[in-house]
């Protein structure tokens, strides 16, 4: 007798026990990393990014959540230095998450990205656009927006389009991140054929940039290439361009997508394009616009950082479903099956698809947009 | 040759900043020993305050002088709390180098915490048209109000230094502590003054530097790193040392921009700087300003 009750309660146990576990496992939180610069160089769009990824997991929390679950965003600072990215993916991947975003550098997200391949954790990055991250193929990354050479092709698309055999001027910062992104253009549109009259440099933080705006007029290009990373320093050319009366038109790359640009530029931006990845004047991008401007006012306007932040979201909660779960290996499957996910990025709306051989969400030239800015604030796109 | 004068134009303007940051460090060099690496964050701070205080609508003049006094606070707190504590006990100078990265560290990034990462516009206080002086030759309002400040704050500085009581004594403690202690100088009070004096020229180099660049928490290090190489270059031991060092170094960095190609000029300044360390470490001016 006593033996089957003991063999009953101890049966009692082991079901209650089970199904607490079950019970916990179905309500625990879905947890996904994000690392960011807090406070060096990639601060001033990486915070953007966060507070944008923010908004879509506090959105969809309300929302009820991921498969009856919450989502949890665990966010580690990378300092924007290689090395603390690496140990911060490792200290997210220990903790549990499915997913990291990347939403720093490139060069942190590269080395964010080695660590999570090694540990075998999916993660990728809405805007990072260097070559390197998904060339060689990485098996667990994935990108969302531009890389390099699709956002120079998307640039030799246009300049081809609007300016037969331009000569083409090219001005960058000197800061690290300013070299690497405009070395690599450089390399791409000498490949293409174009003929490079001048190439100027900026120090970080220099008082006065006379020297090379009088340097570019010299060359008398068809088309300034405003290549780098210090907002400040290329909003500095780009002042004394027009103050010297250098008529050739301007066009940047993707950095100038931060909100601050126009106001910092004044007048002097008028007329300026740049290279981007969202078109901001799409009925359903501008709606995602107005509701981060709601929570974080003009800090949110005209920026396509975080719009790509805030989609990338969507995109990998889309593949939770599809995965059912928060298993890595099983959401790295489903990420790599997602196609024709209807994003808010490219030019007239693009569909991102991956493959077991292309984790790139933007795949063609076509799909690169180029920004204006007018009368000191973004004006929509180009055609051509 | 056609642009010749816009150039040294352009060379003196980026000299003047550089003079103004040098003249910061000599200051508190000269009255304390001490090299504040943090010179380029109260320049920084005082960007940032006035934006800030531009952006709360406040009255153009106010938020100028309430941005330079508040730095010039900060600064002189900073004075308070770490460098004076460490100095009277008499800690080494490697506790003190570690100290002063600690502050430029702590301001910089608890400013951008504080205030926000991106750069934003700050307006001078002149309208932005260039005045037109010739063909290929012109001049920014904002750069002539360069030349006319960095001249009012070197003359002001002599002023202070050599016709003033106190300044005499500030004089005779960077000659000589130990003779300045002996005649009844007060040395606290000659490196507060130092400290305020260093800081507050900082501040001012804010309202000229900024309008030209933007205000960001990382817009001191270039200035920063600049100024003491124009010090280095000057001479450690005169005023006239700053002076001379960052107009020097501002012309050569504009004119190898110009004339060899910008690409090479970031690397004139480390040339220079190079250049004197090996050939004349005492600087361009080496004779102490004399006993008063």
């Amino acid at each position: 007798m006593q033996r089957r009750q003991f063999g009953l309660s101890a049966l009692a146990t082991t079901a209650l026990a089970t199904s607490r576990t079950a019970w916990a496992q179905s309500s625990d939180p879905i947890l996904m990393g994000l690392t960011f610069d807090a406070a060096k160089q990639a601060s001033y769009y990486a915070l953007l990014m966060r507070d944008a990824t923010i908004l879509r997991i506090d959105e969809i929390n309300a929302a009820g959540g991921v498969l009856g679950r919450q989502i949890k965003l665990l966010m580690e600072d990378d300092e924007n230095n290689p090395a603390i990215a690496a140990q911060k993916v490792e200290k997210l991947a220990s903790a549990g998450v499915c997913f990291i975003y990347e939403v720093g550098s490139s060069a942190a997200g590269l080395a964010a990205q080695r660590a999570a391949e090694e540990l075998k954790v999916p993660n990728g990055s809405p805007t990072n656009v260097a070559e390197a991250l998904t060339k060689p193929h990485k098996h667990w990354y994935f990108r969302f927006g531009l890389r390099d050479s699709i956002a120079t092709a998307g640039l030799i698309s246009f300049l081809k389009a609007k300016y037969p055999s331009p000569k083409l001027a090219v001005i960058r910062d000197g800061t690290e991140t300013g070299l690497s992104v405009s070395d690599n253009q450089i390399k791409f549109l000498t490949e293409a054929g174009f003929n490079i009259v001048a190439k100027e440099q900026i120090s970080p933080g220099s008082v006065d940039v006379t020297a090379q705006a009088l340097r570019i007029k010299a060359a008398d290009p068809t088309v300034v290439l405003v290549s780098g990373a210090s907002v400040a320093d290329l909003t500095n050319y780009i002042k004394a361009h027009k103050l010297l009366g250098n008529k050739a038109p301007m066009i940047g790359n993707n950095l100038f997508a931060t909100t601050t640009f126009p106001a910092l530029a004044g007048k002097a931006a008028d007329g300026f394009m740049f290279v981007d990845a969202v078109d901001m004047g799409r009925p359903d991008v501008a709606a995602v616009e107005a509701k981060l401007m709601a929570k974080y006012a003009e800090r949110a306007r005209g920026s396509s950082q975080m719009i790509a932040a805030y989609d990338m979201v969507s995109l990998v909660v889309d593949g939770i479903k599809r995965a059912g779960g928060t298993d890595r290996a099983k959401l790295r499957d489903a990420l790599e099956a997602t196609a024709n996910f209807q994003s808010l990025i490219g030019r007239g709306g693009t569909s991102v698809s991956f493959s077991p051989t292309n984790h790139d969400g933007i795949t063609n030239e076509n799909q690169v947009v180029i920004r204006l800015v007018q009368d000191g604030k973004y004006a929509g796109s180009v055609a051509y | 040759m056609e642009y010749l004068p816009l150039i040294l134009l352009s060379g003196l303007q980026v000299g003047c900043v550089y003079a103004m940051m040098a003249l910061s460090y000599f200051v508190i060099i000269n009255a304390t020993g001490i090299l504040n690496f943090a010179q380029g964050e109260w320049m920084m701070l005082s960007a940032v305050f006035g934006a800030a205080l531009l952006t709360a609508n406040l009255p153009y003049p106010l938020a100028v002088l309430c941005a330079i006094a508040g730095a010039t606070a900060v600064s002189l707190v900073f004075e308070r709390l770490i460098i004076r504590p460490l100095q009277n006990r008499n800690a080494d100078i490697n506790t003190l180098v570690v100290a002063l990265l600690g502050i430029l560290v702590v301001t910089r990034y608890s400013t951008g915490l504080i205030f926000g990462r991106e750069e934003v516009r700050l307006d001078g206080p002149l309208p932005q048209a260039p005045i037109v002086l010739g063909e290929s030759l012109f001049v920014l309002p904002q750069t002539l109000f360069i030349y006319g400040a960095t001249a009012a704050t070197f003359g002001g500085l002599w002023f202070f230094l050599h016709r003033t009581t106190f300044g005499r004594s500030f004089r005779i403690a960077a000659i000589d502590p130990l003779g300045a202690q002996i005649v009844g100088v007060d040395l606290g009070k000659v490196r507060v003054a130092a400290f305020a004096i260093g800081g507050l020229i900082a501040a001012i180099l804010a309202w000229l530097y900024g309008p030209l660049y933007a205000a960001g928490y990382l817009m001191g290090e270039a200035p920063g790193v600049k100024g003491f190489i124009a010090l280095i270059i000057g001479g450690l031991v005169s005023p006239l040392g700053a002076l001379t060092g960052g107009l020097l170094l501002g012309v050569f960095e504009v004119a190898t921009a110009y004339y060899i190609g910008s690409l090479y000029s970031e690397g004139i300044a480390f040339v220079m700087l190079m250049l004197f360390l090996f050939m004349r470490p005492q600087g361009l001016i080496a004779s102490r300003w004399s006993a008063p």
